[in-house]
Formats: structure tokens, C-alpha cells, sequence
């Protein structure tokens, strides 16, 4: 009996992977919903993989099948304890039938189907359409992306890039043009004369012509080396200089006194989901991140998110030194510059015309695009129809809340590149975030 | 007294060939099997995740169902609620038998003896098998399959190909002609007929053929051939007959109702294939344990195995989840042999004809000419009925009491043996469809009868599968379900015509 046994283990694996894209596609519309629904419940960082749970309607395949509930019909069971015939056994809960599939958030009693997406795969649906407006492709000289690309063949190069087949053609050529004798025709030469020799009476003359054309063969085949150095060919590379395209997105948050707990953790998300998507969609994002009080810092990634500092509120610090930063490392010539800033609105109110000025005239012209999230007090929906209604703030209010407020979103409607929202718990930040986001956006 | 075979727990590819050597022995010349040649492919869990996905089978063309059984299987087991098979097995010519790398040397010699040459002999012998299903030519026609179904998509988009296969799956159980002798899978025929359809089409056709108006004579015999009997292979009725289907469609209805034909004798022989295998592969452990060749620790480790395997919970029990194929199918061989070589009275009563009978000719024949309700039916044993203590309860769907009917006493046996026999039916598996008729002459309705079978009404999916249907018909579809001659249910889909697939 024949047999054969194979390692198959070298194969590639990952021979579903392309129904697997396939089933996420299809699944795409339903993932979509669940991910931005789990993403605002959970922190966005410490994921490697999404467990992900969706209804089974849009991938169900449906095949004829029978209602348990119905008809009269016998069926065996194994393990008989006590049993007599005639018994009455009283079914489990759900009256008539077997029992209930469990309720699931859809509501029809559908089965939800689960499983656990990569984090490529949920990165890639979270950020799905978005992209940071008003992109320039700028080329800065210090940040050359080289790309390389095959250009022909060159006579020399390092062994790992020795093209065989090339090399080989040439050796083949070479050979040819040479007349480089085969080995088979001077063995055989070689047997003919080992049969002269035997012949009676010796053919002298022959075998001394026989002797000289072998003697010329020999020589050709020692002088012509079966590869020359000549015949080598190496792959050729050139590197080229890539447009590219450089963004710096400069972050400032406050983190004085008046930014709670609360109000930390929020703007803490949005920057974090704003960082996720950067690092992901563009290669060349600089990001500089600003965290201010009184006065402003310029901190590690690190620092900004896990800072531990308080104080008062000067907001025109942070945003003068977003503005040297700028001045400083990133000209407007080269890069794209974006700005996002959360605060709780509070700000020192003698800074407020500072804060003005220091927009006006310095940072909106330079930035492309200036998100502005204000995570606001629990109450102030309440408190804003209120103000909406009638036009002013509420008098006796303890402290003077969104001063910032009114400073951007009055500007908001004069500088198109100025964007501000108010977040006011977790389940807003995907929208607000996707909003800004929004890659068909039409700001100029 | 013979060498050991191996100590350790480590397996290597010497020892693979050592020990097939010495199962081979065992199951050729003991247990006298008649198998296909043996390839044995060693294979990484995620080969083996890769394996699953796609039912098993090596090659098989691209679908997101694929990747959805996938994805669910790669959680289950990244998240430790299963465990993966120790092997596949296909029914092929080689007979390909997957082994994992990470099984010890014991589980890969009881994988061997189990898939290589157990599941080997009965693809090798069953009568269904050997009916139904063409071992030599399976791979080369998945093959076909891929390519073609590969190469749709890149003529006519891959949104249209996964429409007509999702269709196609929704009623792929009801593409088989049990009463008819099939044609066997052949992959050089499958590929001539193909083209030879495709030519006929291409000379024959003539676009005036289509507006000059048929004969009565000849309307009525287009009826007459597609209505001789009501057609229960549904997918082949709508391969040959719908209106609407282009040829490279119809070739797909047509490969994917073939794959499935080729998976008919597996969900028939469920149980039997699975306890010859394990009682091909205890009985090896057990022989080469004897001849010294193995040693006690691997023995022990190898029932640890065996029992987990064979695991039938009560049906009280949390994790019952019905019969265990391994569990039924491996008792009753193992009974078999009982009944053959110590038939106690009541055996010789119930099984004059091969009490003390030669134990290994009864086991083979079963296996070559019995498929589940059928083994059930003709073997099941009082014996093995108190082991297991089966009782029957009626279910009334009206009523809120189960009621028990029979249990294992002498009254109890035969009916139990029968109801249990009835439940590995076919019938009772897949709900029971046919093409009843369609009407070419008028609005070319095509109707679909569900005889009911126990009462049992179709599910709240209907609709679903109807409209599937009706994706491929392109007409309205109307079921109905008849019990006792009358129509109980309707299920119909819209009646606006569809006429291409897009």
C-alpha cells in the first residue's frame, strides 16, 4: 500500500483570509453601527483585538427548515433515570415549544453572531471616510521620502542582488560566440581515438589529427570559463524623492484646576481618538502636544495625557506657544497645520481679548483647520436653551461659565476653517469627531 | 515480544512512517480493510482553522460564508470554548488525512488507525459512497469549480457571483435525486459537457427562433417533460428550467448543487462512519498495545483520549446536545461483536442471522451496505438500549406535557429502535420540498410543495429562502405546505419579475 507523507505546515496559512475580508464586507454595515456604538463605552487604546457582536440578519443564510413549536412527533432520549410509561413531563419554560432563543438587542430574538475583529480591521471601520480637510501636498526638503524603483540592470552590485537569469543569458551568449566545445564531443573524440589506438595496423595519421583537434578542444574549453565575470548582471535600483504629504496637528488642552476629573477624561478621548486616526491615515503627521494652565508646556504624549498638574486658566498661553511652535519648527510653506484644543470654556476673563487677538491675527490665518471641543457641564444643555431663549447669560450663576464659548463660536461664523462643538458625555465624541472629520466637508 | 514503537510524547516524521507501518498491519491484515492509498499531511492549527472554514474540503471556491464560519470558529478557539479536531479526513483518491503538529505521537498514531485507515475503508466500501461520490475525481473537480466560479468573477462582477451562490446555498440540501442513480462527479466529462453546451447554444442560436410562437403541440411538451413527476432535486430543476438564467449561470447552480452532492452520503452515514473509525482505532490501540508496542503510559493516555470522545451526556445533563455519533455508532459496532462471539438468548432471539456468526464479516458487511437509519434499524440491540437507557417521548407542540411513551423494556425495544431509526432519516433531517409545477404557459409562477412530515410547519426563514429562490427563478415562487392532501400553509413572494441577476 503506497503512502505519502507531507509537511504541509510551510504552506501559507491564511487561506481564509480572503473569505474573510469578504464576510467583512458584507458584515461592513452592521460592524459599522456596533463599533461606533462600543467604541464611546471603552477606552480606545488597550485593544488588540474587537470582539464584535453583530445580528445575524444581514449575514444569515436562510435554508428551509422546520419550527420547532410545531407538529406531534416522537424522539428518543438517552439516560432514562425513573421514568415509567405514561409519565407526564411538564416542558421547560417557554409554554408549548422549546425553549426561546434568548433576546437580543435587535429585539427580534434573533441569535447574535460573534466574533473577534483584528485591530486593523476595526481601525479601518472606525475611520472609515474621514480625513483631515484641506490637505496640500507640500514637499519639505528634509523629509525626502525616497521610494525605490527597478531600473534595468547594472554590471556590478552586491551578490544579493545578482540576477541569475540575466546573468546566465550572457553567459549562454558568450559561450556560443566562443564556440566553447561541448563536453559530449570531446569524450567523444575521445572514444574514437581510444578505438584508433586499438585498430591494427595503427592509423598514425589519423590519430595524430585526431590528437591535435582534441588537443585545440581542450585548450578552448580550460580558456573559456563557464561564467565571467563580464557576463554578470545585478538588478538595478534608484531611489526617487516622493511628494509627500506633511501635516502637524498641534493638540492643547487645559489642564488647570477648573477641568475636572470628568472633563479630563473626556477631551483625554477625543484626543486619543484623533491621535489613533493621524497616526493612521497619514504617514507624515507631526503631532505636537500643548497642555496649559496658567502656563503652557509643551510635553511628550506621555505627559499630556497622564499629566497631574493644576492651576488657573490663561488659555492665550497655550496658544501663544502653539503659535511659536509653529513659527519656530513648522513654516507654512512646508507644512499643514491643524489645531485642536479642548477646554471647559473656563478662562481667566481679563485673557479673553488676548485670547481674540492672539487668533485673529495669529493662528487661524496660519492653520488649515482649528477644531475647538468644549466639554460642558452636565447641566448646560439646560442651561443653554435657556441662554439661546433669552440672549444672555444667566445672571448669579457662581462662576462665569463658556466665555470661550461665545469668543469661538462667534468666530466660527467668520473663519470658515474654525470648527467648535460642545461634548457633553462620551456618546457624543464619535459623531462630534466624525463631523469634523467628515471627508466630504466643504470648507474652503 | 516486539519493540516499542516510541517513549516519549514527540512525534517526527520516521516515527509517522514507523507507525503507520505497524497500523497498517493491523487494519490490513486483522481487520482486513480495503482502503485508498494513504497521504498524510501535516498541518498547523491555523491550517486546520483554514480547513474548517472551508467544510473540510482543500479547495473550495471564495464566498463570505466561508469567511463567517471562519471568523466564528477562529474566536471559539482563540477563546478556549473548543478545542480543534485532532484530524480531517477527505474522501478522495488519495485519501487525504490532515494531522495536526501539535498532537502527540499517541494522538497521531490513534489519528492514523482513525482517519487513515477507519474513515479510509468506509469512504473506500459504504454503498452510498460508492454511489454517490467519485474519489479519484473530487479534487480535480474542485479545482474546476474554483477556477471557473474565480474566473466569473472577474467577468461579470463579484457582487453578481455571490447573489446566485448565496442563492444557491439556500437551497443546496435540496439539490440531490435520491431515487435516481446519480452521475458521478467527473471532472474531464464535467469540462466537455460544459463546453459542448456552450457550443450547442452558440450555433444554435438565432434570435428569430425567439419571436416566432410556439405550437400548442410544442408548449404542451415543454410542460411534459418538465412535469412527468413532481421534482424534488430543486436546484437541478432550476439549472435546467429558469427562464431567466445565462449560461455561465446555470454552470454555477450546476457546481455548487455537484459539491453538495458529494457531502449527501457524509450527513447519511454520520454515525456509522464515526464509530467504524473509532472502532478501527481502539481496536489498533488495543492490538498494538498487546504486541508490545506501546507502552502502558501511552495507553493511558490514549483512553484519556478515547473516553473524551466517546462522551454521550443524559439528557438531563447541561451539556446534552443530542447523540454522540462516536459515542452510538462505536457501542454498536463494539456490540456487534458481542452479539457475534457471546450472543446471550435474547441476542440469538433478536439476531438469529448472525448470532455466532464470524464477528469481522458482520462489521464489513454493515459498514459496505447499511447507512444510519438503516444500521440503526437492523442493529441496535436490547442490549445496548438498557446500556444506554433510551426512552421515547411524544412531543404535542399543543400540549404543555411531554409524554412518555416507551422505555427500555420488552415492549419498549423495538419501537424504540424504530423511532431512533426514523430519526436519522433523511426526511427527517431536511424538510421534504418539490417542484410541483411552473407555469411556462402564463405568468411562469414555479410552485414548490412541503409535505409535511409529523405536523412540523416551516420556520420563520421561509420567506428568506423563498425569496432566494425566487432570485434564481425570476418569477414569482409559491410554496405550500400539504399535510394529508391539503394545502395547511402558504408562502409566496412578490410576483414582480426579476429577470437578471445584477
Amino acid at each position: 500500500m503506497t503512502k505519502y507523507i507531507i509537511d504541509r505546515r510551510l504552506n501559507p496559512k491564511g487561506k481564509s483570509l480572503s473569505n474573510r475580508q469578504r464576510f467583512i464586507r458584507r458584515a461592513k454595515k452592521y460592524l459599522k453601527e456596533r463599533i461606533h456604538k462600543n467604541i464611546i463605552d471603552r477606552s480606545i487604546t488597550d485593544k488588540g483585538k474587537e470582539s464584535i457582536s453583530i445580528p445575524t440578519g444581514g449575514i444569515n443564510e436562510p435554508i428551509f427548515g422546520t419550527n420547532p413549536k410545531t407538529g406531534n412527533y416522537d424522539f428518543i432520549l438517552p439516560g432514562n433515570k425513573d421514568f415509567l410509561v405514561g409519565d407526564k413531563i411538564k416542558k421547560p419554560e417557554g409554554g408549548k415549544g422549546g425553549s426561546d432563543s434568548k433576546a437580543s438587542e435587535s429585539g427580534d430574538g434573533e441569535d447574535e453572531f460573534a466574533f473577534s475583529l483584528t485591530r486593523d480591521e476595526y481601525m479601518d471601520i472606525v475611520f472609515e471616510d474621514l480625513e483631515l480637510p484641506n490637505m496640500e501636498e507640500k514637499n519639505r526638503e528634509d523629509v525626502v521620502v525616497l521610494e525605490s524603483r527597478r531600473a534595468g540592470y547594472t554590471l556590478d552590485g552586491s551578490p544579493s542582488q545578482l540576477n541569475i537569469e540575466q546573468s546566465l543569458i550572457r553567459s549562454l551568449g558568450r559561450r556560443i560566440a566562443l564556440k566553447f566545445p561541448k563536453k559530449r564531443k570531446i569524450e567523444e573524440l575521445e572514444k574514437e581515438l581510444a578505438e584508433l589506438e586499438k585498430e591494427e595496423p595503427t592509423p598514425f595519421v589519423k590519430i595524430k589529427e585526431l590528437k591535435e583537434r582534441l588537443k585545440l578542444l581542450q585548450r578552448k574549453h580550460n580558456a573559456i570559463s563557464f561564467i565571467d565575470p563580464i557576463d554578470l548582471r545585478f538588478n538595478n535600483f534608484v531611489k526617487e524623492p516622493k511628494p509627500t504629504t506633511t501635516a502637524v496637528m498641534i493638540c492643547v488642552m487645559d489642564v488647570s484646576a477648573s477641568m475636572g476629573k470628568r472633563e479630563k477624561e473626556l477631551s483625554k478621548r477625543f484626543f486619543l481618538l484623533l491621535y489613533l486616526f493621524l497616526e493612521r491615515k497619514y504617514e507624515h503627521v507631526d503631532v505636537v502636544f500643548i497642555r496649559h494652565h496658567t502656563e503652557a508646556v509643551e510635553c511628550n504624549e506621555e505627559a499630556f495625557f497622564h499629566s497631574k498638574e493644576t492651576g488657573g486658566t490663561i488659555v492665550s498661553s497655550g496658544l501663544a506657544l502653539a503659535n511659536q511652535v509653529l513659527k519656530d519648527r513648522y513654516s507654512p510653506e512646508d507644512w499643514n497645520a491643524y489645531i485642536a484644543q479642548a477646554s471647559d470654556g473656563d478662562n481667566f476673563i481679563n485673557d479673553q481679548p488676548t485670547l481674540e487677538n492672539m487668533l485673529v491675527n495669529n493662528l487661524l490665518p496660519k492653520v488649515k483647520f482649528y477644531t475647538y471641543i468644549e466639554i460642558s457641564d452636565l447641566y448646560e444643555r439646560s442651561k443653554n436653551l435657556f441662554t439661546d431663549i433669552i440672549g444672555t447669560q444667566v445672571p448669579g450663576h457662581p462662576r462665569e461659565r463658556s466665555n470661550m464659548w461665545e469668543l469661538y463660536d462667534k468666530l466660527s461664523h467668520q473663519y470658515s476653517n474654525l470648527v467648535c462643538k460642545k461634548i457633553q458625555n462620551s456618546k457624543e465624541i464619535i459623531p462630534v469627531f466624525r463631523e469634523f472629520f467628515f471627508k466630504k466637508r466643504e470648507t474652503a | 515480544m516486539s519493540q516499542l514503537l516510541y517513549t516519549g510524547s514527540e512525534w517526527s516524521f520516521e516515527l509517522l512512517e514507523k507507525v503507520y507501518g505497524e497500523c497498517e498491519k493491523i487494519a490490513l491484515d486483522e481487520l482486513k480493510l480495503r482502503v485508498y492509498p494513504n497521504q498524510l499531511e501535516v498541518i498547523s492549527s491555523e491550517q486546520m482553522l483554514d480547513a474548517y472554514a472551508s467544510s473540510g474540503l482543500p479547495i473550495l471556491y471564495k464566498h463570505w460564508s466561508y469567511g463567517k464560519h471562519f471568523s466564528a470558529e477562529e474566536r471559539n478557539y482563540k477563546k478556549g470554548y473548543t478545542g480543534l479536531a485532532y484530524e480531517i479526513v477527505i474522501n478522495s483518491n488519495p485519501c487525504i488525512n490532515y494531522l495536526m503538529e501539535e498532537n502527540t505521537i499517541t494522538t497521531q498514531t490513534t489519528v492514523i488507525a482513525h482517519a487513515a485507515f477507519g474513515h479510509n475503508h468506509f469512504f473506500r466500501n459504504n454503498y452510498l459512497f460508492r454511489q454517490w461520490t467519485d474519489a479519484s475525481h473530487i479534487i480535480n473537480y474542485l479545482i474546476f469549480a474554483k477556477n471557473y466560479i474565480n474566473d466569473c468573477e472577474e467577468k461579470y462582477g463579484v457582487e453578481v457571483v455571490e447573489k446566485i451562490v448565496d442563492s444557491c446555498h439556500a437551497i443546496a440540501k435540496h439539490g440531490i435525486s435520491r431515487y435516481k442513480r446519480p452521475v458521478k462527479l467527473n471532472i474531464y466529462e464535467e469540462t466537455e459537457k460544459k463546453e459542448e453546451r456552450e457550443e450547442y447554444l452558440r450555433k444554435v442560436y438565432n434570435d428569430l427562433w425567439r419571436t416566432i410562437p410556439k405550437t400548442k403541440k410544442q408548449e404542451k411538451k415543454k410542460k411534459d417533460v418538465a412535469f412527468s413527476d413532481p421534482e424534488e432535486n430543486v436546484l437541478y430543476f432550476i439549472e435546467k428550467n429558469s427562464p431567466i438564467l445565462k449560461t455561465w449561470q446555470r454552470e454555477i447552480v450546476r457546481i455548487i448543487r455537484k459539491i453538495n452532492q458529494y457531502f449527501y452520503p457524509q450527513y447519511q452515514t454520520k454515525v456509522m462512519n464515526e464509530g467504524w473509525a473509532t472502532f478501527t482505532h481502539f481496536y489498533t490501540m488495543n492490538r498494538l498495545h498487546e504486541k508490545g508496542l506501546l507502552t502502558d503510559g501511552a495507553m493511558l493516555e490514549f483512553f484519556h483520549m478515547h473516553s473524551g470522545i466517546l462522551y454521550q451526556a443524559d439528557f438531563n445533563n447541561k451539556g446534552y446536545n443530542g447523540f454522540n455519533p462516536y459515542y452510538l455508532g462505536f457501542e454498536m459496532f463494539k456490540d456487534i461483536r458481542r452479539i457475534c462471539e457471546k450472543p446471550t438468548d435474547e441476542d440469538k432471539e433478536w439476531f438469529p442471522d448472525f448470532a455466532n456468526t464470524n464477528w469481522l464479516d458482520t462489521c464489513l458487511n454493515a459498514v459496505a451496505n447499511y447507512r444510519d437509519e438503516s444500521f440503526i434499524r437492523q442493529f441496535l440491540s436490547p442490549t445496548l438500549i438498557r446500556k444506554m437507557r433510551l426512552f421515547i417521548l411524544n412531543n404535542n407542540t399543543e400540549e404543555d406535557h411531554y409524554i412518555v411513551k416507551h422505555i427500555h423494556n420488552k415492549k419498549g425495544y423495538k419501537y424504540i429502535r424504530e423511532t431512533l431509526a426514523n430519526q436519522y432519516e433523511i426526511g427527517n433531517m431536511i424538510p421534504d420540498i418539490q417542484v410541483h409545477d411552473a407555469k411556462f404557459k402564463g405568468d411562469r409562477t414555479l410552485i414548490l410543495h412541503h409535505n409535511v412530515n409529523n405536523g412540523k410547519s416551516l420556520d420563520k426563514y421561509t420567506n428568506n429562502v423563498l425569496t432566494h429562490v425566487k432570485r434564481l427563478w425570476g418569477y414569482k415562487v409559491i410554496l405550500h405546505s400539504i399535510e394529508n392532501g391539503e394545502i395547511k400553509e402558504n408562502y409566496s413572494t412578490s410576483s414582480e419579475p426579476q429577470l437578471e441577476i445584477t
